[in-house]
């Protein structure tokens, strides 16, 4: 408790779709404000959609105004990287696009 | 993990048809006769899509889309609908209710299954 | 099995579509090189194949796959609609419709035959193979650059991106990119909307309406732009339609402003629309289909609207107020109105009943060896839906026996000095409130002598009778006459024209029969255009009311009151020197009142007989709902139906048909006796 800003690790598992992003979404706004660097686990999500994907995007503008060190936890899981690969947000093959490292982590 | 459906039709046969096409392409099916029916199985249970027939007896198709859509869990989850009507109106009321998707009566086993694979996924 | 089965509506739906299908393969036959026939069977075959494998009939699906193959043969013009080639397709026409209706009795090996025929008829009469012609998809891989932006509420009411891009990966080789600069902040964000636009390029063979199908539920409410980056297979109808944002397209059609951002396309005609189903779209989307029972529901309230009108203006009929008055005047107007519609709803041209006649008349001429043309004229006369379905069978047996009895073997046709080919006509056309019906052969004309013989022989009418033409015809509906020397297989079925008689009396028709030896028959059946409501004249007779339709009305005149006295035991009345039998309905219907004194007789004709109704008044002309009445009384003779009446009571309506008989037979009697 010494530290104001601690860190904090945020676990998302199961199905990690539209009706779950508005919790994982207050969880987010929270951590956000009380966290200086803030860990997603989400090693154990069984299902991503695209609320899921768009409320950590979101959520890292945030992190990135604020100063805020959010990451994923690596490595992803099979499920999460089969939906940013089919959502176009990380490349399959080939150069990486841009800000994939936020979800692969850096090479 | 099998993707499940929930198929409400007040058609005995048409409920058996959508049941055997579905299943036997690894889907599970649970059947409601009716729109209020269809609501009480929505509600205990959880499903990655509903297909329903759009006139029926106790609740009608459209009510009960619109009933869905009122319920957080079933934000988001597809709902398709059958219809004999392909006029534009009925299409647009449904849609408007919430529906993802239709499929205009009459249709082929490969064109149901084409729909639900295109809209809830393999 | 009740209306809303599928089974059912499929087998409804599949009947109107083998009728479609055989008006059309007999307009084919006419005009081998008609697209429209072509089209209207391929569709038909498309539909029942379609809908059969849908609602489990399977071997009629997969029987009619053949069939439809060799229609889509056609309409490519690999074959050739040759008279073969139709007499194939009646003949698989016909086992469909086994398979359909009666699928534990269809032979399979009726089937095989079918198919087996058609497999060599394909054979033999295909055309050139391909020309190495249009092919649907270009195959020469052309690149797409897809840009789309679903509906913020697109992911709530259960549409998934992820698929839509997995479909247009599943097209080609698809590079895809997620434009997210419209994510907004985490305090901003709703989370449930859809924020990310997407930009796919993608190198597909596929046309580019098959990319505008991955969108198809969601194109009118997404922004979608397409726009080819390589040369598109020019052959490719939608390359004009491409934004002129790209160099290096051949001769570009820019139907957009270069410099115009990539916006909304208007939503692409979906499938169904295009090509040749696109008429018929058109058609189906200004009428809409309705099961009968509906439509009988809407005239039964009509009907009871009617009723009770008239007992409102009977109610007010003392009433000086006329505010009242001038409301029920409204009503009426309104409710006769309505009627005039809901019965309008119900016709239908007669064309739908003719049409079905082309086939039993080429049938028929081959098993019998004659050469018939079936010609028809006013086939876009209405008539009551009802009424045409029933008068299938009437008309049937009386084509049938013109052309097994009346037309003549092509050599006695020309011994006779006409031409070889028999003819057989048609016509409806209206005359007032009924519709006169047709059916005229150029044969041999009806053989007075035989059906004097058989007659006497029967005991029909007295040897050496004096009858007229008419009356000599009419006795062929007589029950059991039949005057083919020897039975065939065409008119030996069983049932006589006393069938016809009877079903044509049952719909309030009249049957006249006129007919020259050797220049051919000519019968002609009189229908009310409509079951539901009659033009009758309302009599009294004793305290009851009865109803005569006014069809059947020549005249009324009085009963002269000295013919009680004279004649008290002739019943018969000098109308301009004819001598008219009559009837005393007050006997008849056993009435015991007092009669009023003077007495009416009501004349009325049935064929070319005519008899007098004695009626104690006559109250005026009455239009009227017809009532059937319940199956407890539908023996009942003397009456086909029963109406009601503005203050609530109940009047019959007389059954023409039979009361004209009964007065004949008690004519009869009299002279006999």
């Amino acid at each position: 408790m010494s530290d104001p800003k601690p860190q904090t690790t945020l676990v998302c598992d199961g199905p990690a779709t539209i009706a779950s992003v508005e919790a994982v979404c207050n969880r987010l706004r929270e951590a956000l404000q009380t966290a200086s660097a803030i860990e997603v686990d989400c090693s154990s999500v069984t299902e991503v959609d695209v609320c899921f994907l768009q409320a950590l995007l979101s959520a890292r503008m945030v992190a990135g105004r604020c100063g805020v060190d959010l990451r994923m936890r690596q490595p992803i899981a099979r499920a999460l990287r089969d939906a940013l690969e089919r959502g176009g947000l990380i490349a399959e093959r080939g150069n990486p696009r841009p800000g994939q490292d936020f979800w692969t982590g850096k090479v | 993990m099998a993707k499940s459906i929930l198929a409400v039709d007040d058609s005995a046969s048409m409920r058996q048809m959508v049941k055997l096409t579905l299943s036997t392409a690894g889907y599970q099916v649970v059947e409601a006769t009716d729109g209020r029916d269809a609501l009480t199985k929505a509600k205990s249970g959880s499903f990655n899509m509903v297909l329903t027939d759009l006139n029926m007896p106790q609740m009608d198709g459209l009510s009960l889309i619109r009933e869905l859509r009122t319920l957080p869990a079933y934000r988001g989850v597809p709902i398709v609908f059958l219809t004999t009507e392909s006029d534009a109106a009925k299409k647009a009321e449904a849609k408007a209710a919430g529906a993802t998707a239709w499929i205009v009566k009459p249709f082929q086993q490969d064109q149901l299954l084409g729909v639900v694979r295109k809209i809830v996924g393999a | 099995m009740t209306a809303g089965d599928p089974g059912h509506i499929f087998r409804e739906e599949a009947a109107e579509l083998l009728v479609d299908l055989e008006t059309a393969l007999l307009h084919l036959e006419q005009n081998p090189a008609d697209r429209e026939p072509l089209d209207t069977a391929f569709r038909a075959l498309h539909t029942i194949k379609g809908s059969g494998s849908m609602f489990g009939f399977e071997a009629a699906a997969s029987f009619t796959h053949h069939l439809e193959s060799a229609f889509d043969r056609m309409r490519k013009g690999e074959l050739t609609a040759t008279p073969a080639m139709i007499g194939i397709a009646l003949a698989a026409k016909d086992h469909i419709r086994t398979l359909i209706d009666d699928p534990a009795n269809a032979d399979t090996a009726i089937g095989d035959g079918i198919l087996d025929r058609l497999a060599q008829q394909s054979g033999s009469a295909a055309v050139a193979d391909s020309i190495g012609g249009l092919q649907e998809d270009g195959d020469a891989p052309a690149t797409w650059r897809v840009r789309f932006r679903l509906a913020p509420d697109a992911l709530e009411r259960g549409t998934n991106p992820l698929l839509l891009l997995d479909e247009l990966r599943g097209l080609g080789d698809a590079e895809i990119v997620a434009l997210t600069d419209d994510v907004p902040p985490l305090e901003e964000l709703e989370p449930t909307r859809c924020h990310i636009a997407w930009e796919v390029t993608l190198t597909t063979a596929h046309p580019r309406s098959t990319i505008e199908d991955v969108f198809i539920f969601v194109i009118d409410e997404t922004e979608l732009t397409i726009e080819a980056v390589s040369a598109a297979p020019v052959s490719d109808a939608c390359a004009a339609e491409e934004p002129a944002t790209v160099s290096g397209l051949p001769a570009p059609a820019p139907l957009e402003p270069s410099d115009a951002p990539p916006q909304a396309r208007p939503a692409a005609p979906s499938k169904a629309d295009a090509g040749p189903e696109k008429g018929k779209a058109q058609q189906a989307a200004n009428s809409i289909r309705v099961p009968a029972e509906r439509l009988d529901d809407l005239m039964d309230q009509v009907g009871e609207l009617v009723i009770a009108h008239a007992r409102l203006k009977q109610l007010i009929s003392d009433s000086v107020d006329l505010q009242i008055k001038s409301v029920t005047e409204e009503i009426e107007r309104l409710s006769n109105g309505l009627r005039d519609i809901t019965m309008g709803i119900r016709m239908v041209p007669v064309e739908s009943l003719f049409g079905r006649f082309r086939r039993l008349v080429r049938d028929l001429s081959q098993e019998l060896g004659k050469d018939v043309v079936l010609t028809m004229s006013g086939e876009e006369t209405e008539l009551d839906k009802t009424m045409i379905e029933r008068l299938n069978d009437p008309l049937v047996h009386i084509i049938r026996n013109s052309l097994d009895h009346g037309l003549e073997p092509a050599a006695d046709r020309v011994a006779a000095g006409k031409p070889p080919q028999g003819r057989i006509h048609l016509s409806a056309r209206h005359a007032g409130t009924r519709v006169l019906m047709t059916i005229r052969d150029d044969g041999r004309g009806l053989d007075r002598e035989r059906i004097r013989a058989k007659a006497e022989e029967h005991d029909l009418i007295p040897p050496g009778a004096k009858l007229s033409d008419a009356e000599l015809f009419q006795l062929i509906f007589h029950p059991g006459f039949s005057t083919a020397r020897t039975l065939t297989s065409v008119s030996g079925r069983g049932i006589g024209m006393d069938v016809v008689k009877r079903t044509v009396d049952g719909l309030r028709g009249t049957i006249d029969i006129s007919s020259t030896p050797g220049g051919g028959t000519e019968i002609t059946l009189g229908l009310p255009l409509t079951l539901a409501i009659i033009d009758g004249l309302l009599v009294r007779v004793g305290q009851g009311r009865y109803v005569i339709p006014l069809f059947a009305v020549e005249e009324c005149v009085e009963l002269p009151s000295d013919i009680e006295r004279r004649h008290a035991n002739r019943n018969f009345l000098n109308i301009r020197g004819a001598l008219v039998p009559f009837l005393r309905l007050r006997d008849s219907f056993g009435v015991r009142h007092p009669p009023d004194p003077y007495q009416k007789i009501v004349i009325i004709s049935s064929g070319d007989k005519r008899i007098g109704l004695v009626v104690d008044q006559v109250l005026g002309d009455h239009q009227t709902v017809i009532k059937s009445m319940s199956k407890l009384h539908a023996d009942v003779a003397n009456f086909s139906g029963a109406t009601i009446l503005g203050d609530g009571s109940v009047a019959l309506i007389l059954d023409i048909g039979q009361i004209v008989a009964a007065g004949q037979n008690q004519e009869q009697r009299r002279e006999a006796s």
